[in-house]
């Protein structure tokens, strides 16, 4: 009952706000990355998105808007075309350059590492107006992260190796990606902590000297094929590893896992999965947020 | 058939209706797009209406004059420019393989544009691209023409030689620098590599230097093209009929090589235009150089245009050099089968 009042409340104030402001439409957002696009929704401002881009696929809601092209090819016509008054990009794509230059408000955000992410978080809600969801995401992802970290007290850190692509060389996760940071809170040691970059290429030659005990191959839901037989049959031609020989390796299919965003508390809670299954069979369920 | 006389008034003539057909060509293209109908178009900017579908006036405005138009007319010099740089070369080296980036030009100016988007960073310096390819491009002529003359005498062996190996060279610096590039930034770069005629890193402001510069050359070239007849028969008998072979070969080195480096830092080496072009107008027009040259530059305007047309239609999902050999390398084959291979080069 309370609630429901809530909503008229809610309801009618917004209405009096359209009729207040009359002049300035509700805002309509293009987003030109799944993150971003999840963000938006996962903020509650899923309604003001009309604009996505072909690899949106979460939630299934986002599918439902117009499509201005892929990461890389965005059709700066069809984002013009939406009348968006506000456009928010990953800061590397050029594109933004463009969009700028031809009068439309751009929101820069950067997703690359979890700082990176927490911030973006904070920037969106302040430009869309929902800072107190921005928030209280943050604050239920980090909350997550603490509630994985006690439970993990005293496991022993394994090291494992988290594997991004295959073709034609072994691209996996290493320092600066948010996956790196994430194989730390799962209570884990990246066996290629080292690199230089946050993606960078690794030879054969590497995980055999460093026995990686858990193998995560992350081939996300869009790999246009199921790469589980072939990354299991490229994975048996290496019995003396550790993983291999303990049946360790584990192939995923979560976009989670290549996405650094609002469901980055998920992607944790796998790979809690794949390094401490006893663990994570004890730890209780996340809490559902509001 | 088409091995008629080249009179001043066939030049002309010809030149005239190919730069009608250009014009046509861009007045069409700027109506076609992704988004927005024919009709939209022609009701909001030609007849000065609102828009039948309910586009405001302002976003037709923005995608017909502010987005399309520049990039269509970049179309058009870039096209000119490949195809004017891509007969001289063919010509200078008398090498049917030759186009505008057999000699290095290109890959100077790629590895000047990674250099750009790898390190200085799309958000942070994105003005630095043009003139970092620039500098690449001139960097790759001098090279190439200080290595090739040898006591004031340029051979075209030498040439050719120089530049394929200054091209390979580059190549690998650039295959180097991409295997440290993160994989959003190596997407552009391939792109980049690939020829963008949607280059959030070049202004619209370059459009009237890069005009300058096409012009230029184009000018030098056409005064050149009579020697340049003359030069295929051979540098001796072309010397015994009073051409001075080394500055000839040497003002069209650096003018098709100077408008071939103003393009490519621009838009990237965008393929198949300087090569295919020349020879299907030549198959259609003939060989002598005061006639190929100016409708090879229309030409290879019209043709850059309509592709990019195309792959604008197609909500620029493919880079326009994919399109450009496409379409171009089926016309050619075509074209040369109908001439029954006919033997049009020297």
């Amino acid at each position: 009952m309370l609630r429901a009042c809530a909503l008229a409340l809610a309801l009618g104030a917004s209405v009096a706000a359209v009729a207040v402001a009359g002049a300035t439409p509700p805002p309509r957002i293009v987003s030109l990355t799944p993150v971003i696009t999840e963000t938006l929704f996962a903020l509650g401002a899923g309604d003001q998105v009309v604009g996505v881009t072909r690899f949106c696929n979460y939630p299934p809601e986002a599918k439902k808007r117009a499509i201005v092209g892929g990461i890389v090819d965005i059709d700066v016509e069809a984002v013009v075309t939406l009348r968006p008054d506000l456009v928010i990009g990953e800061e590397e794509q050029t594109v933004l350059h463009t969009l700028r230059g031809l009068g439309l408000r751009v929101l820069p955000v950067k997703c690359q590492n979890l700082q990176d992410l927490f911030t973006a978080f904070t920037a969106i809600g302040r430009e869309v107006g929902r800072e107190a969801e921005a928030q209280a995401l943050a604050a239920s992802i980090r909350g997550r992260f603490s509630q994985v970290a006690e439970a993990l007290k005293g496991e022993p850190r394994r090291p494992v190796l988290l594997v991004v692509g295959r073709n034609p060389s072994l691209v996996a996760a290493g320092r600066g990606s948010f996956l790196d940071e994430l194989i730390s809170l799962a209570g884990a040691t990246n066996i290629v902590a080292d690199s230089d970059q946050p993606y960078p290429t690794v030879s054969m030659e590497t995980v055999l000297l460093r026995q990686p005990e858990v193998i995560v191959e992350c081939s996300g839901s869009m790999a246009g094929k199921d790469l589980t037989e072939e990354a299991r049959q490229a994975w048996s031609r290496w019995p003396t590893l550790a993983a291999v020989r303990s049946g360790r390796v584990f192939v995923s299919t979560n976009d989670t896992l290549l996405r650094p965003g609002p469901r980055v508390a998920e992607a944790l809670d796998e790979l809690v999965r794949y390094f401490h299954p006893d663990v994570a069979r004890k730890l209780a369920p996340p809490t559902a947020r509001e | 058939m088409a091995a008629g006389r080249v009179t001043r008034k066939r030049v002309l003539l010809t030149s005239a209706a190919l730069a009608a057909a250009l014009g046509v060509t861009i007045a069409g293209a700027v109506l076609i797009g992704s988004q927005l109908r024919f009709a939209d178009v022609i009701h909001t900017i030609v007849a000065g209406r609102g828009s039948t579908t309910g586009t405001s006036p302002e976003t037709v405005y923005t995608v017909v004059v502010r987005f399309r138009l520049p990039r269509v007319l970049l179309a058009m010099l870039t096209g000119c420019a490949l195809a004017a740089a891509g007969t001289a070369f063919q010509g200078l080296l008398r090498n049917p393989l030759a186009d505008p980036y057999i000699l290095g030009v290109s890959s100077g100016a790629a590895l000047g544009a990674v250099v750009a988007m790898l390190f200085l960073g799309a958000s942070g310096q994105p003005g630095l691209l043009v003139p970092l390819a620039v500098a690449g491009a001139l960097g790759a002529i001098t090279v190439v023409y200080v290595t090739s003359n040898v006591r004031g005498h340029i051979s075209r062996h030498t040439l050719l030689l120089v530049g394929v190996v200054v091209n390979a060279c580059l190549g690998a610096a650039i295959a180097f620098l991409t295997a440290l590039a993160s994989p959003m930034r190596l997407t552009e770069v391939i792109r980049w590599l690939m020829g963008v005629l949607d280059s959030p890193f070049a202004p619209e402001s370059t459009l009237p230097v890069l005009a300058a510069a096409v012009a230029v050359g184009f000018v030098v070239l056409y005064l050149e093209a009579g020697r340049l007849n003359l030069l295929a028969l051979g540098e001796e008998p072309a010397s015994q009929l009073g051409v001075n072979t080394e500055r000839t070969k040497r003002l069209c080195f650096l003018a098709a090589s100077l408008v071939t480096a103003a393009t490519v830092s621009v838009t990237g080496p965008i393929g198949f235009v300087g090569l295919i072009v020349p020879h299907v107008v030549r198959l259609i027009g003939g060989a002598d150089h005061r006639l190929l040259l100016p409708a090879a530059t229309l030409a290879g305007g019209i043709f850059l245009v309509l592709c990019d047309a195309v792959a604008r239609a197609l909500g620029n999902l493919f880079p326009v050099g994919v399109l450009t050999a496409v379409f171009g390398g089926p016309f050619f084959i075509f074209l040369l089968k109908r001439e029954q291979g006919r033997s049009y080069f020297d």
